[in-house]
């Protein structure tokens, strides 16, 4: 005899697991080492004296397309700005004003961010978006300051969907980074990692090893199936605290290897919403809350549904954007068409020589290094990213054309990829001043056709 | 399975602990030492600190003769040996300052500046400085002088101005020059050249004094790669300052405080007054290319060539060290000095500049990326 369910329309059995009640105590655990890693990764900011360099330093800031009135404020201001941060974060793991704290924290972050491209980071992007997730979910009526104030706030559990969209985002971090490294350098020449691992022959213990091609082999598919299949694993109940062992070993050796900052804390703690949403009070020996039977019932208003729209595009987005690449031609490691807010994380080294050509009606011509503009950090990052280099071309042409000068701007550009022979980039017949980074980057040269370099063990 | 893995484990610490950090777990010899390389730096300039800081003081001691001699018979000889101790002293510091490591280069280059300030230089600075000084003999302090108003640089100008007029504009003209007699002008360079000269001395001794032990912990650094990364930040210099600088922003080339496009800026040309242009340059380069090569005075050695060769990338060290040697010939192909290369063959610092170019062209893009290293001033930050 066929079971209720059966005749109920999916769409209806969906609703129905979404509103689930499940217990909150992942959701606001969550929140709190959400709110710690940023408070961590703040402080450690403001002890670095990055911010004079990032913010200070730079004559020249790299905009992103219709941001360009976002300005750094001077450079005591950008320490009071992330000092700010800092209590913000203190705030989130607190639950304390999460309304109105969150949304302010992902608002100053993403600022720091929108003030200069080369600041760009998978993981700054990712802090973006769990911080604009977490703003919007009821992750602070349990265990925060904002519960205890109003206990008209608390609640023992939330819908299923507000932890299920926790876990999209998270798995589509690992998916997407996983799909980025299918690729022939990663997969069939073991590059960059044979660069990086070479370049730390001298670590304790496995050092020895690190320069050997299977050593570079085996991190390289390790790090693929890693990142494609992690999510699967954690979302299985018999795999899963065997996984969270892996996520661990992987973030503490990607950590202990190589500069990326706060990246392996926000994974490993993200990972987390994986389990069951009970896990903190088991791990804590806390009460279990009783969850009550049946969905909770959405109060289908025009706000809410609003916001189902709004969370429906966000997931459509977070799906279709990482994939736009392939919309364009050419190759994305060379090109780098696509390549932000795609997780394309750690997929290529590449060092290049930039030098402008200024060339005058009259057919003279001027060299301009890129260093009279950017820092060496930021000339490192434009040198592999043809817009930025289409940027400062514009930036150039500007400046001249307000001296009365009406130039062309030209690039020579000579960059090494996964460490092949240098090729140049950017056409150099192209005026970058009457390019508009529109369409196909007719202007971006092929990719070279050759091998990345096989590097011998040392 | 947990005791299988540690018996794993164990073997790997094992076989780690045994070796003696040069032999590969297979029983190979490690194909290249990267302290070894750092040894090969050293050996190139601890001779050139000590040499430097020889000749330093031999500038002091003959700056001070000079101004003993003046009025004198010997006046004239006594000034052509200042003159030529300063171009000992300032070849033998373009070496270390080619590849600029060590004391001289702690602190934003603190103790580099104040030696030899370069491109810091204030002509007009220097005047002023020679009158309140002349005034003031007892309470002067070269220690208080701006960077453009000391090191090398002023006493270039010092010994080598062509006129003894000054070189400000009429509203910031030192005051009481035009009062002054020739021979208390003269005198007044001479006494401000002798101090300065003095300072020099003092801080390149100060710098050859440091070198010792700071080379020390370049070479028994726990993470060798960071110090390779050390030395080849150094290299750099070929790219801003003898490509860009020195012979880009001299010959109009690029972008420079004249403002001239492909003509010479004479104001931006190193060593202007003592016409010396061409000789740092061809220092920095073959410089360059000792410690690219490790081969020092036709000796042999380890270096960076070396490495990229032992990582598989011979043929990138083939094209630099052939770069290198094209931007030596082209540097010597100058006709005459740099001031009359730039008068009178300008095709040739083109040359010259596109060559040293080529070189640095593979430095900043394969080079970095093949032996995992690290752009020069980069702020450690993050990655992903």
């Amino acid at each position: 005899m066929p079971t209720a369910a059966v005749h109920t329309p999916l769409r209806r059995r969906i609703a129905d697991r979404a509103f689930r009640p499940v217990d909150i105590a992942s959701l606001a655990a969550f929140r709190i080492l959400f709110g710690l890693v940023m408070l961590g990764s703040t402080l450690r900011f403001l002890a670095s004296g990055w911010i004079e360099p990032l913010y200070g330093e730079p004559g020249f800031f790299f905009t992103y397309p219709g941001f360009d009135w976002v300005t750094p404020w001077p450079v005591w201001g950008m320490y009071l700005h992330y000092g700010v941060l800092a209590v913000l974060a203190l705030a989130i793991t607190l639950g304390a004003w999460h309304r109105i704290v969150t949304p302010l924290f992902v608002v100053g972050f993403a600022y720091t961010q929108l003030v200069d491209v080369t600041n760009y980071l998978n993981h700054h992007y990712l802090v973006v978006l769990l911080g604009g997730l977490l703003a919007v979910l009821p992750a602070h009526r349990a265990w925060s300051i904002d519960a205890w104030r109003r206990p008209a706030l608390r609640a023992e559990v939330v819908p299923a969907w507000c932890v299920w969209l926790l876990r999209f985002q998270v798995g589509v971090v690992y998916v997407f980074a996983g799909l980025a490294k299918a690729q022939p350098d990663w997969l069939l020449h073991a590059e960059p990692l044979n660069i990086w691992l070479s370049a730390r022959d001298e670590t304790p213990l496995i050092g020895p090893w690190l320069d050997e091609r299977w050593a570079a082999y085996a991190f390289s598919w390790g790090g693929f199936l890693y990142d494609t299949t992690i999510v699967l694993w954690l979302s299985w109940r018999r795999t899963r605290l065997a996984a969270y062992a892996v996520v661990l070993l992987f973030h503490g050796a990607v950590g202990y290897f190589f500069h990326i900052g706060i990246f392996p804390f926000i994974m490993t703690a993200a990972a987390l919403i994986f389990f069951s949403p009970s896990w903190p009070r088991r791990l804590l020996r806390l009460r279990p809350v009783t969850i009550p039977p049946g969905p909770l019932a959405p109060r289908w208003g025009r706000a809410t549904r609003l916001a189902a729209a709004a969370l429906a595009l966000h997931v459509a987005i977070q799906l279709l954007v990482p994939l736009r690449h392939h919309l364009y031609p050419g190759d994305l490691l060379w090109n780098e068409d696509g390549m932000r807010f795609a997780w394309q994380v750690m997929v290529r080294e590449k060092h290049g020589a930039v030098t402008f050509i200024v060339r005058f009606p009259d057919g003279r011509r001027l060299e301009v290094p890129p260093r009279r503009y950017l820092t060496a950090r930021q000339e490192r990052e434009m040198a592999g990213q043809p817009d930025l280099i289409l940027q400062l071309a514009h930036h150039l042409a500007a400046r001249y054309r307000a001296a009365g000068h009406d130039v062309a701007v030209h690039a020579e550009t000579h960059v090494s990829l996964n460490g092949r022979r240098p090729a140049p980039m950017i056409d150099p017949e192209v005026d970058l001043a009457r390019v508009r980074d529109l369409g196909p980057r007719s202007w971006v040269l092929p990719a070279p056709a050759d091998d990345p370099i096989h590097l011998r063990p040392r | 399975l947990v005791r299988r893995a540690g018996a794993g484990l164990a073997a790997l610490a094992l076989a780690a602990a045994c070796g003696d950090g040069e032999a590969r777990p297979d029983g190979r010899p490690d194909s290249f030492d990267r302290r070894a390389l750092l040894r090969r730096t050293g050996e190139l300039l601890t001779p050139a600190y000590q040499e430097a800081a020889a000749r330093a003081a031999a500038l002091a001691g003959a700056v001070d003769a000079w101004c003993g001699a003046l009025g004198g018979a010997d006046a004239e000889p006594a000034g052509d040996a200042a003159r030529q101790a300063w171009r000992d002293a300032i070849d033998a510091w373009q070496v270390p300052e080619a590849v600029l490591i060590g004391p001289a280069a702690m602190s934003s280059r603190t103790l580099r500046h104040r030696i030899y300030a370069w491109p810091d230089d204030s002509t007009c600075g220097v005047d002023q400085t020679v009158v309140a000084r002349w005034n003031d003999p007892d309470g002067f302090d070269v220690a208080a002088l701006l960077p453009g108003r000391r090191s090398l640089t002023a006493v270039e100008y010092l010994l080598f101005a062509p006129t003894l007029e000054h070189t400000c504009a009429s509203q910031s003209a030192p005051p009481g020059w035009a009062t002054m007699a020739d021979a208390d002008r003269l005198a007044a360079r001479c006494g401000l050249a002798a101090d300065v000269a003095a300072d020099v001395a003092a801080h390149t001794e100060t710098v050859r004094a440091g070198w010792a032990a700071y080379l020390a912990s370049l070479v028994d650094a726990p993470v060798a790669q960071a110090s390779v990364n050390v030395v080849s930040d150094a290299l750099f210099y070929v790219d801003a300052m003898v490509k860009d600088m020195k012979l880009g922003e001299a010959a109009g080339i690029v972008e420079n405080f004249c403002g001239t496009i492909q003509e010479p800026c004479l104001l931006e040309v190193e060593h202007r007054f003592a016409d010396h242009g061409k000789p740092a340059i061809a220092i920095n380069l073959a410089t360059l290319r000792a410690a690219f090569t490790g081969t020092i005075d036709g000796e042999p050695g380890i270096g960076f060539a070396d490495f990229l060769a032992a990582v598989g990338a011979e043929a990138l060290a083939a094209r630099m060290v052939d770069s290198l040697d094209g931007a030596i010939a082209a540097v010597e192909a100058i006709d005459g000095s740099l001031l009359d290369g730039l008068a009178g063959d300008y095709p040739a610092v083109v040359a010259a500049h596109a060559a040293v170019k080529r070189l640095t062209d593979d430095l900043k893009s394969q080079f970095l990326t093949v032996l995992g290293l690290d752009i020069p001033q980069d702020v450690a930050s993050d990655n992903d």
